[in-house]
């Protein structure tokens, strides 16, 4: 990663959706996601010459922010929300967006709601996947798994979505 | 292969993890549910990345309410403070005139009360502080590092509560904490479009000052929110000291015994006596301003006075050798001011009167400090 402020701005506005719906998932409250997902965003700039792999920045990204959640969560003395409330699964409702429309209103909706069904971690891994395009490595250390269980979780979330799509 | 077998792997061919095998060929060519599924997981990836997004929040102000219908008594005891304050040591001056143009610091006349924590973050770990501040004068700061002991910090007109020990008739000062500072409206230098947060946009500002420069990504409304419901919430950048705002409440009702120091604190006596002004008396205080604090102390006269939050000091006492103060001379007349400019310090101008160092110091613009010192100190 480059070291330059501004090049690190550009970083911010690429992946902050992604780090910001991230750490919503996993607190659930939109406020306290807010100020995570900065915290993170300060720590990797405190620590932006750590990185060594450039493609890598959004692995690295949501493995500092998990690093946030969590000391959030030793702070407060409470555990960190596993199960995040439907409404702050970081798919919300559609609305009249015509790209909405083009890719099937109701098929969104099934989706989603297919998406706030499935067990937490099978629907993480597919979030992963889908939408912040992690590796099956990346996936696997940051939830703490073999990479056959990311494998296996992935497939099985897809078969239950392919379900509720149809 | 069984169909779980054959989907797990179809699922890592589709993301590029895995190679298809002539096992799994054999299997979908057997299999139209498998076949689907293949064909499918394509099409779930399509609708997935359709699914629209909350909109992110980066590095940048929240905009926070504070619990104003508590805190209808609030003004009115500034006030009262201030006209007794006012009763017991006269008003240097016997006329006033209008104040000179403040938009950036014009909402610092309404506001009554603040409280706000924050983080600040350094090569010495990470410090949370809680900062309540009252009208005209009063300022509490706990700071606590890396969750050690707290240690507190009292300001009011004329004692200073520190390092456990009370000073007793310390020389006014301008108790503006730091976030409040409408410094980076007046000193600052606009960088253009911050980040958006909760819809609302920033803007960066540099702050540069003889050697600190600090970044800031600050609403765009800057110091006029600080009268009003949307506040200020500055998140600072530097290479060595991250500050960062997470609360504000503005106009909270904050209780007296906040500013009060312990009573088992020795007492020093900083020698600063309450009472008229000699030499440095202005022949006029702008309209609204009320004296806080007014007295001689070893190193000269100080006069804090105040309207609302707005704080207007006048020093007598010798220049410090400050090496963060950048000093530069403007000329009214036939009149040359020396300018002090410090970060998040308010600007401060000095002129020389009857052999005296004459300084005026409030968050204003330098134009705006001028005219008051020559509507103040008219030849």
């Amino acid at each position: 990663m480059t070291r330059d402020a501004d090049d690190f701005d550009a970083v911010v506005r690429d992946h902050s959706d992604a780090v910001y719906g991230f750490v919503l998932r996993r607190v659930g409250v939109r406020a306290t996601a807010e100020d995570l997902a900065q915290e993170t965003f300060l720590r990797a700039w405190r620590a932006r010459r750590s990185l060594r792999e450039v493609e890598a920045v959004r692995a690295w990204l949501l493995s500092i922010a998990l690093n946030v959640v969590r000391d959030d969560a030793r702070r407060r003395s409470r555990r960190v929300a596993e199960v995040p409330q439907p409404e702050h699964l970081d798919v919300p409702a559609l609305g009249d967006d015509p790209a909405d429309r083009a890719a099937g209103t109701e098929s969104l909706a099934a989706l989603r709601d297919a998406l706030a069904a499935l067990p937490a971690r099978h629907r993480e891994m597919f979030l992963l996947r889908e939408r912040d395009g992690l590796s099956y490595a990346a996936i696997a250390s940051l939830l703490d798994c073999p990479i056959g269980s990311v494998m296996s979780g992935l497939s099985r979330a897809r078969a239950r979505l392919l379900e509720a799509v149809r | 292969m069984t169909h779980d077998d054959a989907r797990v792997l179809l699922s890592a061919v589709a993301d590029g993890e895995a190679a298809t095998t002539p096992d799994l060929d054999a299997h979908l060519a057997s299999c139209a549910e498998c076949a689907a599924y293949a064909s499918g997981i394509a099409r779930l990836s399509t609708l997935a990345a359709a699914l629209p997004r909350e909109p992110a929040p980066a590095l940048a102000p929240r905009r926070a309410r504070g619990p104003r219908r508590l805190v209808r008594w609030v003004p009115a005891l500034a006030v009262a403070t201030a006209a007794a304050v006012a009763l017991t040591v006269l008003p240097a001056g016997d006329a006033t005139f209008p104040a000179p143009p403040a938009a950036a610091a014009e909402p610092l006349r309404r506001l009554r009360s603040v409280y706000l924590e924050r983080t600040v973050t350094g090569a010495d770990g990470e410090a949370f502080e809680r900062i309540w501040f009252r009208a005209p004068a009063s300022l509490r700061i706990e700071r606590s590092v890396d969750g050690g002991p707290v240690e507190t910090r009292i300001e009011t007109p004329g004692t200073v509560y520190a390092d456990g020990a009370v000073t007793t008739g310390a020389p006014p000062a301008i108790p503006l904490p730091e976030p409040l500072s409408p410094t980076v409206s007046l000193l600052g230098r606009d960088l253009g479009p911050g980040p958006v947060v909760a819809g609302r946009a920033t803007r960066r500002v540099v702050l540069a000052v003889g050697e600190e420069r600090r970044e800031a990504f600050v609403d765009v409304e800057r110091a006029l929110a600080l009268g009003g419901d949307e506040v200020l919430v500055l998140t600072k950048l530097s290479s060595t000291v991250t500050k960062r705002v997470t609360r504000v409440d503005v106009d909270p009702a904050i209780p007296d015994d906040l500013f009060t120091p312990p009573a088992s604190a020795p007492r020093d006596d900083a020698g600063f006596v309450r009472g008229d002004l000699g030499d440095l008396a202005p022949r006029a205080l702008p309209r609204g301003f009320e004296p806080v604090l007014v007295g001689r102390g070893p190193d000269g006269e100080s006069a804090l006075y105040a309207d609302g939050s707005l704080p207007l000091l006048v020093t007598s006492r010798p220049i410090p050798q400050d090496d963060r103060a950048a000093t530069t001379t403007r000329t009214r007349g036939e009149r040359t001011y020396l300018v002090h400019l410090r970060l998040y310090a308010p600007p401060e101008v000095e002129l020389a009167r009857d052999g005296l160092a004459i300084r005026i110091q409030a968050p204003l613009p330098v134009d705006s400090l001028i005219d008051l010192a020559e509507r103040m100190y008219a030849e």
